[in-house]
């Protein structure tokens, strides 16, 4: 039997009637003010099907909701409590500090589609090494454009991690750590920038618990 | 033009609605705007998040999947959203 990890968090009551992704009842590990949120998994090489991760979303979600949380990636495991409370200690201060950081905040993901793929997607197709690298770095030069656009959503947030064209046809992704109660005035930003804009196209997610602002906890 | 909100945030409900796209570009065609919905989650699930050092077993981890062509899980993101 191993731990399967959802999140830490630092609240007293925490796992209410939460149940696991396989029914298994949540329980708690806690180590000084630290809490590790678990369920036992019998089987734990079970295929990480989508409906599987789904599934675990939702019970972060649901902790989420009730106290400040680091979310755990997805099918981290510990093989027994002992172990996972002896990470808590070497990681104590790291985890302590990142809960303040993501206190009464969500995250939202945010992604910048070309408009008009065709550069994108030409890869250099009849063309010679030259061109397609002029190409590219015409298509690096309008993402950064658009990245700078998105300026005022930083603004918005506590925090931001923005990555220029992650793919070809992504001009720009970013992930931002916002206030709880910030999401309409964040949202009414991206509305400005999106009616200024022409080369791309915006789809804004969340909030999700606070995955990409966890610290420097990532193993 | 800009776009629509797409979908209220209904987090102080006591309901777990979870994520979802809160805003999409006018253009953006409300299936694809799940899509990324999905490819948002699965971004965050496999290459965010704590990892606890040196005991946890990662069935998933390392893998980002922003390198993924998109269209290999456009089938399985599709099945996962009941479409």
């Amino acid at each position: 039997m191993t731990l399967l990890l959802y999140g830490i968090t630092d609240a007293e009551a925490v796992a209410g009637e939460t149940t696991g992704i396989d029914g298994a009842r949540l329980e708690t590990v806690r180590h000084r003010q630290l809490v590790a949120i678990v369920s036992a998994e019998h089987e734990p090489d079970q295929p990480a099907d989508l409906d599987r991760m789904l599934r675990y979303e939702r019970v972060v979600q649901t902790l989420m909701e009730r106290q400040a949380l680091l979310p755990a990636r997805f099918a981290s495991r510990s093989p027994g409590a002992v172990q996972l409370c002896q990470r808590l200690e070497q990681e104590h201060d790291a985890l302590v500090s990142a809960l303040e950081r993501v206190r009464g905040a969500v995250e939202l993901a945010l992604r910048a589609e070309w408009r008009d793929p065709a550069p994108a997607r030409s890869g250099g197709v009849q063309q010679n090494g030259t061109g397609y690298m002029l190409e590219r770095l015409d298509l690096h030069r309008r993402a950064t454009v658009v990245a700078r656009r998105l300026d005022p959503l930083a603004s918005r947030a506590r925090e931001c991690r923005i990555r220029v064209m992650p793919r070809p046809e992504v001009a720009v992704s970013g992930a931002y750590l916002i206030d709880s109660g910030q999401l309409e005035p964040f949202t009414e930003t991206l509305r400005d920038i999106d009616g200024a804009t022409d080369q791309v196209d915006f789809v804004c997610t969340g909030p999700w618990p606070p995955y990409s602002f966890v610290g420097d906890v990532r193993g | 033009m800009a776009g629509l909100q797409l979908r209220p945030w209904s987090h102080r409900s006591g309901v777990v609605s979870g994520p979802t796209t809160i805003y999409a570009s006018s253009r953006v065609e409300p299936p694809r705007a799940r899509q990324v919905t999905v490819l948002d989650l699965l971004d965050r699930l496999l290459a965010g998040g704590v990892v606890i050092r040196g005991q946890i077993t990662l069935a998933a981890a390392d893998i980002d999947l922003v390198d993924l062509d998109l269209s290999l899980l456009v089938a399985a993101i599709d099945k996962a959203a009941g479409r």
